[in-house]
This record gives C-alpha cells, sequence and structure tokens, in this order.
C-alpha cells in the first residue's frame, strides 16, 4: 500500500476530511496528497506554509507557552467554513499530515484517525 | 483586575494591528453552503458595490447595496433563459428572476467547492439604493437554514459556552475588548494563563490572516502536546477572545463542541 492509498483510507474512514496531504514542514512542500476534489496549487502551498506556522513557525513558539515548552504535536484551525488539522509525526521530525475538513467534522475521531495514519507512513518511510 | 494589566495593555497594541482587513476572502463548502456565505456577504455590504466570486475560470458578480441583492452584473458562461437575468434590477422578494438567479448561482457554484470574494465599486450609475432584496427577505426566499445563535450574537455564545464547560476546563480566561471581563480555575493557573496568552497574541496577530484565510468569522485554534499533557483552545469571535487550558485527550471535543455552535 503506497502513501496516497493510506491517506485515501484515511479520508473514507473520516466523514467530511477532503483533502489529506503528508508534507514536509522544513521544505513547506506537500508529498503527497488525497483529494475529494482538485485542488490548486496555490491552496496546497497555503496549507503547508500554514503548518509550518502553527507547528514551527511563530505561532507555534507562541503555543509552546502553554504546552510547558513542548512543541505542538497537534494543531488546529477552525472557522465556520472548515477545520484544518495539522498532525507533526514527531518532536525530532519535519514530516506532518494536513487534513483539511467540513466545520463539523468529528474532530477526535480526525486527530486519532490521523495520528495512525501518519504512524504508517512514518514506519514505511 | 491587576493580574491581567500586561496582557490587556499587549491587546490595546494589537489590536491596531489586526483592524486591517484581509484583502481577499475564500468560501468554501457544498452549493448550498456557499449560496448562504453569499448571503452572508450581503448582508456585510452597505456601500455600493459589485460582489464577486471567482473560481478558476468561472465567476459571478452581484451588485449589492444597502444590504440588498440588487441585480446579477455578470457570471461565467450562461445560457439563454438565465443571460436575461444579468443587468435586470430585482425589484421585491416576489420577482420570479430571484428564483431563477437562486438557480444560476446554485448551479455555477456546484461546479467548484472553493471560492474567492472580491469586492468593486458598482460601475456606470449603478441601481437606485432602495431597488433589490433585504438579505433577510432574500435569505428566506432562497431557502437558507436560519443562522445558528452563535452566528447571530457570537460573543455571547463563547459566554455561554465558557461556563458550560465546567470540570472538561482547567482554568479559562474571558477577553471583552482589552479587557479581562470572566475567569474559572485556580488562581495561580489563571495568572500564568494571562502571561502565556500575552506571549502567544504576538505571533498570533502577525499571522492571524494567514491561518484564517481571510475568513472573518468566529475562529479558533488548538494546540496540544502529548496525549497525555496540556492543550489550550483559543477562540476569537467579534470583540471577544477566550483562552482554554484542558489536557490534549479532551481537547478536541471541546473544539468540536465550539464548532457545533458557530457553523454556517
Amino acid at each position: 500500500m503506497d502513501v496516497t492509498e493510506v491517506l485515501d483510507g484515511l479520508r473514507a474512514d473520516v466523514e467530511g476530511c477532503d483533502l489529506a496531504a503528508f508534507a514536509d514542514l522544513n521544505t513547506s512542500m506537500i508529498l503527497c496528497v488525497s483529494s475529494s476534489t482538485r485542488h490548486a496549487q496555490e491552496e496546497l502551498d497555503a496549507l503547508t506554509e500554514t503548518a509550518a506556522a502553527v507547528l514551527d513557525g511563530g505561532v507555534a513558539e507562541g503555543a509552546r507557552t502553554f504546552l510547558d515548552g513542548a512543541k505542538a504535536q497537534t494543531a488546529i484551525t477552525m472557522t465556520p467554513v472548515d477545520v484544518r488539522v495539522y498532525l507533526r509525526a514527531s518532536q525530532s521530525q519535519s514530516e506532518a499530515l494536513i487534513c483539511l475538513c467540513a466545520p463539523d467534522a468529528d474532530l477526535a475521531k480526525v486527530v486519532a484517525r490521523g495520528t495512525a495514519t501518519l504512524s504508517t507512513i512514518m514506519s514505511k518511510a | 483586575m491587576d493580574d491581567f494589566s500586561r496582557l490587556e495593555a499587549k491587546l490595546a497594541k494589537l489590536r491596531q494591528r489586526a483592524s486591517a482587513p484581509g484583502e481577499s476572502r475564500t468560501i468554501r463548502g457544498t452549493p448550498e453552503r456557499l449560496l448562504a456565505a453569499v448571503v452572508s456577504q450581503i448582508d456585510e455590504t452597505i456601500l455600493p458595490r459589485e460582489l464577486g466570486f471567482t473560481q478558476g475560470d468561472t465567476s459571478i458578480f452581484i451588485a449589492v447595496a444597502n444590504r440588498r441583492l440588487q441585480a446579477l452584473v455578470a457570471a461565467s458562461a450562461l445560457r439563454d433563459a438565465a443571460a436575461g437575468l444579468v443587468g435586470k434590477a430585482i425589484a421585491d422578494a416576489e420577482d420570479p428572476a430571484l428564483g431563477q438567479l437562486r438557480d444560476v448561482l446554485i448551479g455555477l457554484l456546484a461546479t467548484g467547492d472553493v471560492w474567492t470574494i472580491s469586492s468593486r465599486r458598482q460601475s456606470g450609475d449603478g441601481f437606485p439604493s432602495d431597488i433589490g432584496v433585504p438579505s433577510g427577505p432574500l435569505a428566506r426566499a432562497w431557502q437558507i437554514a436560519a443562522s445558528g445563535a452563535g452566528r447571530e450574537n457570537p460573543d455571547a455564545e463563547l459566554a455561554d459556552y465558557l461556563k458550560s464547560l465546567g470540570a472538561r476546563a482547567t482554568a479559562w480566561l474571558l477577553i471583552e475588548g482589552e479587557e479581562v471581563k470572566d475567569q474559572s480555575g485556580p488562581e495561580d493557573i489563571v495568572a500564568g494563563l494571562s502571561n502565556k496568552a500575552a506571549l502567544f497574541l504576538d505571533g498570533y496577530f502577525s499571522k492571524k490572516d494567514m491561518l484564517f484565510q481571510g475568513e472573518t468569522g468566529p475562529s479558533g485554534l488548538v494546540f496540544s502536546g502529548d496525549i497525555d499533557g496540556a492543550a489550550v483552545l483559543f477562540v476569537e469571535c467579534e470583540t471577544s477572545m477566550a483562552f482554554v487550558m484542558t489536557n490534549a485527550a479532551d481537547v478536541a471535543t471541546l473544539a468540536r463542541d465550539w464548532q457545533a455552535r458557530v457553523v454556517l
């Protein structure tokens, strides 16, 4: 099973997950994506830019104060039109999973299933 | 309240920076949800404007003023019957053109799920300001589902949400404007939360437009560490914001509970 199939499986399991992407935070690049609809490259670029900001950048640095100095493993942005879940592989790794979901998505399920998906992908690396 | 003076001073400074509007805004979702967003946009438009909705090569322009939909100005790939709607002022909610326009918009909005909104001055003489259908009757005519209470009054919804958290939150802080209005939790944790909030807001306001892609409704952020560690939920509404400390295992559920109050 390749990475695309793993991401497809995640989207199939999580209702309202429109896009799942495997990304590298250091290079701000999407490495693999599974999506129900075609997304413009600019939108994918914006997703990785945000992932880097909330997991590694200035916003993440501010958030560390709430987490006893630890880096965030999970970050979520929410608006009335969508939610975006960003999951880091580990404190020392730069790979991340990005999920773009409906605004009423089951966030606990997205995080749990996304974490398992990221572990599966990383175990294949 | 002295404990919060640093946070309040920081907010007074940062809100000035955050008040500049984003240049564009993106909406997404099903055609019905997008149509609801179009009506919301009309409701927020007072001055005469042409609101544009663009997705790839497809675009729609409508004339709006005084929170009224006045006319379809232009749209991509209209068929003959729909082309007759262009430039035709919509008299009121009973105008048959209103239903036709809904069908046209739904059809075009179904061609993509991410649309960019733009605004420009009306060309030519525009339409008289009393022409058109106000957003309220428009929402009813187009059968837009009534907004949730949270969408109507997010500040009050946030205060109610915080009160509902009980023991699920370790501590929380509610800020209205630049003033800490309410709090809950052990005194030392709340004081620490205030200091951490001041540090966090610096980075947050500098990246806010990027984080939410210009979306202007209630927004939220979650950060959590290891599954057995701490987590924070940050929510911002029209004039209020809140910080909620909880644990990583529960924070996603708390975030979803908030979303349930404010989704379109």
